[in-house]
């Protein structure tokens, strides 16, 4: 589904991202977590071919990104609010996918039904451009956009941050069952290591570019990454 | 504090990502203020001599009076369209124990230090000395000047006021305007001048000085209240700008173009932006005055012999929304770069989408233009065979041009004065632009005429018309080249 091979990033000698080999079967729910700067969003801008790498490839579905377009017809992202369009409003916004990815009207209303929970009534149908929307709103867009027209591979970065409470619940619900009903690949980075044990069934682990860790996700996760994280607190010894 | 102020609005402006990299533009812009001022003081110490040669003024300072009446109108326009109103960004200070009055009087001395404030005095101080000083003395001249001043002042704070709390209502622009040229119709036909209080209120602060004491009440007031204005809304969401939050409407209208294919719907978005921008809709406003740029050249003897270069004027009037909007092709798209290169849209549907979007604009300003055919129809020929130029070859060669060192634009700031996202190359890209249809001009103008050498500028565009999904082809080739570096430049 998703092969990182090779892959390095640096800005002259500083080395950003540096993965020998990832691999990301069709269907499995994948984990990013790691301090700040440990190349998480480089990741995901280099696996959506908005930075190049310096070495190595990304094949989604065997297409190499850098080389080939179709391969955004089926990946869907969000990783910031420049992946909205911010002078539109959100019912125009989500027409100019719909149109984008070839889906009628009621198809679109079929799609944005799944939302009404999560949007809570304070984003569709209040002639409010994207730009002046709350941040926690504009992630509900960007999250519901990265959704539409079927996706197989979806990369969001910290989807639940600036998020209530209720919003986090009623937006992990949507997730699984894109999981499971879809059998939709994700690719999530957070912070909050309990959303993503909760979310996902395999989590790396980077640190300065580098996978620290990668497994697949049991009782005993959550602890290991305490103990790396809390260990990274510590004040360092000699 | 006022200095701890002061030093981090020198800390803001020297330190913005912006500075270093328009550095140049920024000498450029002062040069070019320095050049204002020089030639206002020339103009001012010349202004006596004008006078005279005016017909049917019989006394220069009855004259003077009364066109300053008209020339506070004209600055209260200008201020409202150049000046900023002060801006410190606040939010950082709001909650520091920082008293409310310290931050609203730093805001008011700051709007202070703007140069309008000092083209009033420039324009009278040396007519004071030449005209007025002889006839009334020191005491009358002084307080002549001190009244101008003060009403100069005034205006400015009812500009601030007005900025921040009318600005919303067109009405009052309707009003201003009415006053103005009703004045003008019965001044001029029913000799009842609305103004005339004004103008012998400053001729009366020449004959009886204490009477200056009236316009300097009424700027003290003014400060006072823009003061107590300041202090009260000190709040963020009152002091942003406001305006920009209501929706707009009348891209619906043109709603029809998204039923239509993914290209048409792309046209639709960018017409959105378009309109949805201050500083694209003031690209879109100067395109259109510029379709009067003609009247200042042809028909006239002087542009007669020299038809080559009323070419120039004919590539300027349509092309100036490819040439304004066409040297950021890129950056207008700051903020959605990410979108389009993650979406499905096929880069070629994206480029033609925007291409067809700005011939589109070339052929509407090509068809205002056709009243020109009333100096000739050369004059007609001459716009078609730009327009034809502009569609053929400089369109295309400006989205080329255009991916040469793009920078970043904030949208939702104002054009005027605005040189955000302006470099180097951006200046250069104007001279293969107006230059080219010279080269195929001038040859055949020698050889053969001037119809010729027209001819040949409108075939070369025809001519790069029918090439065009070639000429994209190539843009798209070097696209896939520079597309990280785009992002990466076009990050604000």
């Amino acid at each position: 589904m998703l092969l990182l091979q090779n892959l390095k990033k640096s800005y002259k000698s500083n080395v950003v991202l540096n993965i020998d080999k990832l691999e990301i079967l069709q269907g499995q729910s994948f984990g990013v977590v790691g301090n700040n700067g440990a190349g998480k969003t480089t990741m995901f801008r280099i696996i959506l071919d908005l930075i190049r790498a310096s070495d190595g490839t990304v094949h989604i579905e065997g297409n190499d990104v850098s080389q080939t377009e179709d391969w955004k017809k089926y990946t869907g992202s969000f990783i910031d609010e420049k992946f909205l369009i911010d002078y539109l409003t959100s019912e125009e916004y989500f027409d100019f996918l719909s149109k984008v990815y070839g889906l009628g009207k009621d198809d679109l209303e079929i799609f944005l039904s799944q939302f009404k929970e999560l949007f809570n009534d304070e984003i569709l149908g209040h002639q409010k451009y994207i730009r002046d929307l709350s941040k926690g709103n504009k992630k509900k867009v960007g999250v519901a956009a990265a959704l539409i027209g079927n996706p197989n591979l979806v990369l969001l970065d910290e989807p639940f941050e600036n998020l209530d409470p209720t919003s986090q619940i009623r937006l992990k619900k949507i997730i699984k069952e894109y999981m499971k009903e879809r059998n939709v690949t994700f690719l999530i980075s957070s912070h909050d290591l309990n959303h993503v044990t909760e979310m996902c069934n395999r989590i790396v682990l980077l640190e300065k570019g580098e996978i620290q860790m990668d497994e697949v996700v049991n009782d005993a996760t959550r602890q290991r990454l305490n103990a790396y994280f809390g260990g990274n607190a510590e004040p360092m010894s000699e | 504090m006022v200095r701890y102020f002061l030093k981090h609005q020198w800390a803001q402006f020297r330190r913005s990502s912006a500075y270093e990299r328009e550095l140049s533009f920024t000498i450029f812009i002062w040069f070019i203020a320095l050049f204002v001022m020089l030639s206002l003081l020339s103009l001012s110490y010349a202004l006596p001599k004008v006078i005279h040669e005016i017909p049917g003024v019989s006394d220069p300072i009855v004259f003077v009076n009364k066109a300053l009446v008209y020339y506070f109108m004209g600055e209260l326009l200008m201020r409202y369209f150049l000046q900023k109103v002060p801006a410190l960004d606040i939010q950082p200070y709001l909650s520091l124990p920082i008293s409310r009055q310290n931050i609203a009087s730093f805001l008011l001395g700051k709007s202070l230090l703007s140069p309008f404030n000092l083209i009033a005095l420039m324009l009278v101080i040396p007519l004071a000395i030449q005209i007025i000083l002889p006839k009334y003395g020191m005491i009358g001249s002084t307080a002549w000047l001190c009244a101008i001043a003060s009403t100069s002042i005034a205006i400015h704070f009812i500009n601030i006021l007005f900025k921040k709390k009318l600005e919303d209502l067109p009405i009052v622009w309707a009003i201003l305007v009415a006053i103005a040229g009703a004045n003008y119709v019965l001044s001029n036909y029913f000799s009842f001048d609305l103004f005339k209080p004004l103008s012998s209120g400053l001729m009366g602060v020449l004959s009886a000085p204490y009477l200056v004491l009236l316009p300097v009440v009424i700027m003290l007031s003014l400060v006072y209240v823009t003061n107590t204005f300041f202090k009260k809304n000190l709040y963020l969401e009152e002091l942003v700008d406001n305006s920009e939050n209501n929706i707009e409407n009348y891209s619906e209208k043109l709603s029809f173009l998204g039923k239509s294919s993914l290209s048409n719907t792309l046209i639709l978005q960018e017409i959105k932006m378009i309109i949805r921008h201050k500083r694209t809709r003031s690209v879109l406003i100067l395109s259109l005055i510029f379709v009067g740029y003609g009247l200042m050249f042809f028909g006239r003897d002087s542009y007669s012999d020299n038809k080559g270069f009323l070419l120039f004027v004919g590539i300027f009037m349509s092309g100036i929304f490819p040439i304004n909007y066409g040297q950021f092709f890129w950056s207008w798209n700051t903020n959605q770069l990410d979108f389009f290169f993650t979406r499905p849209i096929a880069v070629k549907t994206w480029l033609k989408s925007r291409y067809n979007l700005i011939v589109a604009s070339c052929v509407i300003t090509t068809l205002l233009c056709i009243p020109y055919v009333y100096f000739g129809w050369d004059v007609l020929f001459l716009i078609i065979a730009s327009a034809f130029y502009n569609i053929g070859i400089n369109i295309p060669l400006m989205m080329r041009l255009s991916m040469w060192g793009p920078k970043p634009i904030e949208l939702s700031k104002g054009a005027f004065m605005n040189y955000q996202g302006t470099g180097a190359a951006q200046w250069l890209m104007g001279i293969p632009l107006l230059a080219g249809p010279f080269l195929f001009y001038v040859p055949m103008n020698l050889l053969f005429g001037h119809y010729a050498g027209l001819s040949c500028v409108a075939g070369a565009g025809i001519i790069g018309f029918t090439l065009r999904d070639y000429i994209f082809s190539l843009i798209i080739e070097k696209l896939k080249k520079v597309k990280y570096k785009l992002i990466h430049d076009l990050t604000l």
